[in-house]
């Protein structure tokens, strides 16, 4: 299996987004985006997009038309999540350019919605999103939001639910060290030794191409998702591929656009 | 309807693989579930000219079909049969219509799929849809490397191997030699595309595989096969 590189978008539907431990910080629009990062540029130097809807300022129906304005361009498959309610919310991003669809509160509140999903779409176009955070004594725990606010849960039960929808594959995000650039929390991984079926993909804290690279070569990882704009400016991205290939990684050699057309 | 992207239309007719061809127009076949959009983008960039077939009259307005595809087989099939499409995409199919399966819609012109047991499929390509062997992890995600059964005819034009993203977790078993490209899962050799009389199909999705994979579809759109 080849490894992958996943950029992560934080985005309301007009704006894009940094996240801090959780805590968002406005970027710019999608012009904004191009003129700064060359985000459709970006997107030929990675193998995958993850577009989190943050905020849900606005109506599904109209961040799917966003959406389909985002992916105009992209050439690669595009996963969506943030708070999605029903089918009919799921149906819109598929029908906007989606091609799986990303669970991470609705794994509690709403397994009937990811079995749904699962049903239409098949199973591989589900995934599930784990935000795991270390707590004051020391135990690796989920971060679930009720009410409005963050809370936590015993994490085994949720990676058992996740096992039992047979999700196509794992998120495990890291909140302590989303956005930090510090590096992947990796010992975290043994959490998951009891569930091997499902892919796992890490997510939190890269800052570096040694820090993207340190979890391709984990035989336990699938993929890296940064959200981390800022730490892989320019081509950035592009030098943790070549990083990791140097490694010996198993990466997608892909031409670009400009070879054929 | 999206037509021709200006601008790719021009830079398309410079590369010269495709300048001796006119691309034809492509029908993509609308089954409610499916990501109709991203292919639409893809074909918009490859500059052809293309629309929506969701009702059976519709199918004999185009030059060449396409069945995308993400969804389950058994919801797929069923609403083929509830639309009339499938009686429709089968008279096309006898008729010579050239016709391409992407991942999910390549499985449908099989006979049937242990995903939905009950259930026919289109019975273009002889064989059967099953589970991917298990032993571990039991999703194909990701980019994989294809490789042409007839090394001397390559997926695209010029090379025997290129690397396709895939996202399945069932597979397609023909039964008779009518695959020409495997990728390799868990140790075994699956099928990655098909090519069966004027029906053609695709295990990975093009129209998520970078350069490559747009110009397959360019090929599909300029010779209804995979190739040129």
């Amino acid at each position: 299996m080849k490894k992958r590189i996943i950029l992560g978008l934080l985005f309301d539907g007009t704006h894009f987004y940094l996240s801090r431990n959780f805590r968002l910080q406005k970027l710019g629009d999608l012009d904004w985006l191009q003129l700064n990062f060359q985000i459709f540029d970006l997107a030929s130097h990675v193998d995958e997009i993850a577009v989190f809807h943050v905020r849900r300022t606005m109506s599904s129906q109209d961040f799917g038309l966003a959406l389909q304005h985002l992916t105009s361009r992209i050439f690669v498959p595009v996963s969506v999540g943030g708070g999605l309610q029903n089918m009919h919310e799921v149906d819109t991003m598929f029908r906007s350019g989606a091609d799986r669809i990303m669970f991470s509160n609705s794994i509690w509140t709403q397994p009937q919605l990811i079995r749904a999903t699962s049903q239409k779409y098949g199973a591989q176009a589900t995934m599930g999103v784990v935000n795991f955070l270390t707590n004051d004594g020391g135990k690796i725990v989920a971060r679930r939001v009720q009410n409005g606010t963050g809370e936590t849960e015993e994490i085994g039960q949720l990676l058992a639910a996740i096992h039992e929808l047979e999700m196509g594959e794992l998120v495990m995000q890291s909140v302590d060290r989303d956005g930090t650039g510090q590096g992947y929390p990796i010992s975290v991984l043994g959490v998951l030794s009891h569930f091997p079926r499902t892919p796992v993909i890490a997510a939190g804290g890269f800052g570096s191409t040694a820090h993207v690279a340190e979890c391709l070569v984990d035989d336990r990882l699938q993929a890296v998702l940064t959200s981390n704009l800022l730490a892989f400016l320019g081509d950035g991205l592009s030098r943790a591929r070549n990083h990791a290939l140097r490694l010996g990684v198993e990466m997608a050699r892909w031409e670009e656009l400009e070879d054929f057309f | 309807m999206p037509t021709s992207s200006r601008r790719l239309a021009i830079v398309g007719l410079r590369n010269s693989k495709w300048s001796n061809f006119s691309l034809k127009t492509l029908g993509v076949v609308d089954y409610g579930v499916g990501n109709l959009r991203s292919v639409a983008n893809a074909l918009d960039y490859i500059g052809t000219q293309w629309g929506i077939v969701s009702s059976p009259d519709q199918v004999s307005e185009f030059d060449r079909l396409l069945l995308p595809g993400v969804g389950a087989f058994g919801s797929a099939m069923d609403r083929l049969e509830k639309t009339g499409l499938k009686e429709s995409l089968l008279q096309a199919y006898r008729g010579g219509q050239p016709l391409l399966g992407i991942c999910l819609g390549m499985q449908l012109l099989t006979e049937g799929s242990e995903e939905s047991p009950s259930v026919d499929g289109l019975g273009i390509i002889p064989g059967m849809t099953t589970k991917l062997p298990g032993g571990g992890i039991e999703t194909n995600t990701g980019f994989r490397t294809v490789t042409a059964v007839d090394g001397d005819r390559s997926l695209v034009w010029d090379k025997p191997e290129r690397d396709y993203y895939f996202n399945h977790g069932f597979r397609v078993e023909p039964t008779a030699a009518v695959s020409v490209g495997t990728t390799t899962w868990g140790g075994l050799s699956i099928c990655a595309a098909v090519e069966f009389e004027n029906a053609s199909g695709v295990q990975f999705h093009p129209e998520k595989s970078q350069g490559q994979g747009l110009a397959l579809l360019k090929n599909f759109a300029a010779s209804g096969s995979l190739r040129l």
